[in-house]
């Protein structure tokens, strides 16, 4: 399976697992949105981190 | 006493007004009549409180006559991003599906601290659909358009907030700044805004976008009227849990101290990269101005700007979810695909991109150690085109909405304050970023008015050669 028809899948199955409706025509600029995110995901997965990295959910300044 | 209303700053309309010079009924006729002129080429408000507005103005003049006590900001026109609730009117955060809400019972505190130091609300704003945008392009109102040049952005999501300063309109705006709407429109429209630290002034009564990196802030031809509004706004409110709860640090006594003893640095790297000759031409002047020699570079700033946007797409989806599927086509459908996409976003990332930032924020705040302010362009360019979808930089083409805001996502990423000041270029403005730590409003606005005393920094009029 291509990466494309591989996260084409993913965006499927996604989908339906949360109830969001989804036309056809909407993919191609989902699959965008969605690669693009990915990317700075990675980015971000990337940075190594020690195991006791707290999260901040709730920023304090 | 003489003034000419549209482009009187808020400080002298206030000054007129308490010196009796001006009424506040005349100051409000005659922003309305301009409001009738020039709002419909700028598509800035989307709702006008005209009788509210004659109501109040009535209600200060008689409070003058009586010997009363108005305020520092009697008689100043000012309008809020349409995400501010407004008391009688829907908050439409810009979007067609919240027009069905019933109409808001009470102002937002920061819209009732505004009146109560003698401002006149003029309405809503135009902006950004949920404020997913940094182009101030809305698919249900039209375009905010940029008053330098109105084929133009005012940039976003605070486009409206932009266009009606700028123009003219009024010289006091609300906005919100998620990752930089309010930094990018005063960039692209050539004002000063400030984007407060993470929880100084409340949020209470607004439509959220990212509660996690939502500020609200105001938008000014002037240094001194953003401290002004700045003061008049600051203080805890218990309807906003993540307001600090501190005391008022006011601003306007320390604008003019000057900038002597400030170590202040220029950022270099990531706030370099993608840099048009207009942005570095605009920082390079701040930089002489200031006599800056020091460059440093504010580590994994990139890799911010990408954990800030994962954030974003999570928790914004996340905002949306119920209306993304009850009513999915009335979306603007940019900002649908992009709140779809984000929902499809691992819980694994988003963790990551949460203790990343904590990690972000410790080695900033090292900075501010040794440091007491940090400048930085606030956009990549000036105003693109309306529609405009891409720009070609060193021969690659690059989509406008998404780089728009790479300069200004780290900064609020971790809820630093800023304050954009515009360098007035030909033919279009440009913003510079001064950044300050956390709770040092008042360095940044010093510099900024440093900047103004100079005139490096002003906002421009425009030529309203339509």
């Amino acid at each position: 399976m291509t990466e494309k028809k591989s996260l084409d899948a993913y965006i499927s199955a996604a989908a339906t697992t949360l109830k969001l409706p989804l036309e056809e025509g909407w993919l191609p600029t989902v699959r965008f949105n969605l690669e693009v995110t990915l990317k700075h995901a990675d980015n971000v997965a990337g940075f190594a981190l020690p195991d006791d990295a707290q999260v901040a959910p709730v920023f304090k300044a | 006493m003489t003034l000419d209303f549209a482009w009187s700053t808020a400080s002298d309309v206030a000054a007129a007004v308490n010196a009796g010079a001006a009424s506040a009924y005349d100051v409000t006729e005659a922003a309305l009549a301009r409001l009738a002129e020039r709002n419909p080429a700028l598509n800035a408000f989307t709702d006008v409180t005209a009788d509210r507005a004659r109501a109040r103005a009535a209600a200060i003049d008689e409070a003058i006559a009586e010997g009363k006590a108005v305020g520092p900001l009697a008689g100043v026109p000012f309008a809020v991003k349409n995400l501010f609730d407004i008391a009688g009117l829907s908050t439409r955060a810009g979007s067609k599906i919240n027009r069905d809400r019933a109409p808001a019972t009470q102002d937002a505190p920061l819209v009732a601290r505004l009146e109560a130091a003698g401002a006149v609300l003029f309405g809503g704003l135009n902006m950004g659909e949920y404020a997913y945008d940094f182009t101030g392009e809305n698919v249900h109102d039209g375009p905010s358009r940029n008053p330098h040049d109105l084929s133009r952005m005012t940039g976003g999501s605070s486009g409206g907030s932009g266009g009606a300063v700028a123009g003219g309109l009024v010289p006091l705006a609300l906005g919100s700044d998620t990752n930089g709407s309010i930094r990018v429109p005063s960039s692209l429209c050539g004002l000063f805004g400030l984007k407060p630290t993470y929880g100084r002034l409340s949020r209470a009564r607004s439509f959220p976008f990212v509660s996690s990196l939502d500020h609200l802030g105001p938008i000014a031809r002037t240094t001194r009227d953003l401290a002004l509004a700045y003061d008049a706004m600051q203080g805890g409110d218990a309807g906003d849990p993540m307001t600090a709860n501190r005391p008022a640090e006011p601003t306007m006594n320390e604008l003019d101290r000057g900038t002597d003893g400030l170590r202040i640095a220029v950022a270099g790297g990531h706030f370099r990269k993608g840099a048009f000759p207009e942005a570095l031409a605009a920082l390079e002047q701040v930089v002489r101005a200031l006599g800056i020699s020091r460059e440093i570079e504010i580590p994994e700033a990139s890799r911010a700007l990408s954990a800030a946007y994962v954030i974003t797409a999570s928790e914004g989806a996340s905002l949306h979810l119920q209306r993304l599927r009850e009513r999915s086509a009335d979306f603007d459908p940019a900002v649908r695909d992009r709140l779809i996409a984000g929902a499809m976003i691992p819980f694994t990332y988003v963790d990551r991109a949460q203790k990343f930032r904590r990690w972000y924020r410790e080695r900033i705040l090292e900075l501010f150690d040794e440091l007491d302010a940090i400048v930085a362009p606030a956009t990549p360019f000036t105003a693109p085109l309306i529609g405009q979808q891409t720009f070609v930089l060193d021969g690659v083409e690059m989509p406008v909405r998404s780089n728009l805001g790479i300069y200004t996502y780290p900064i609020s990423f971790i809820g630093l304050p800023a304050v954009a000041v515009p360098i007035p270029l030909a033919p279009l403005p440009i913003a510079v970023q001064i950044i300050v730590a956390p709770w040092r409003e008042d360095l940044a606005l010093r510099i900024a008015q440093t900047l103004e005393t100079t005139r490096t920094a002003f906002a421009p009029r425009p030529s309203e050669k339509d």
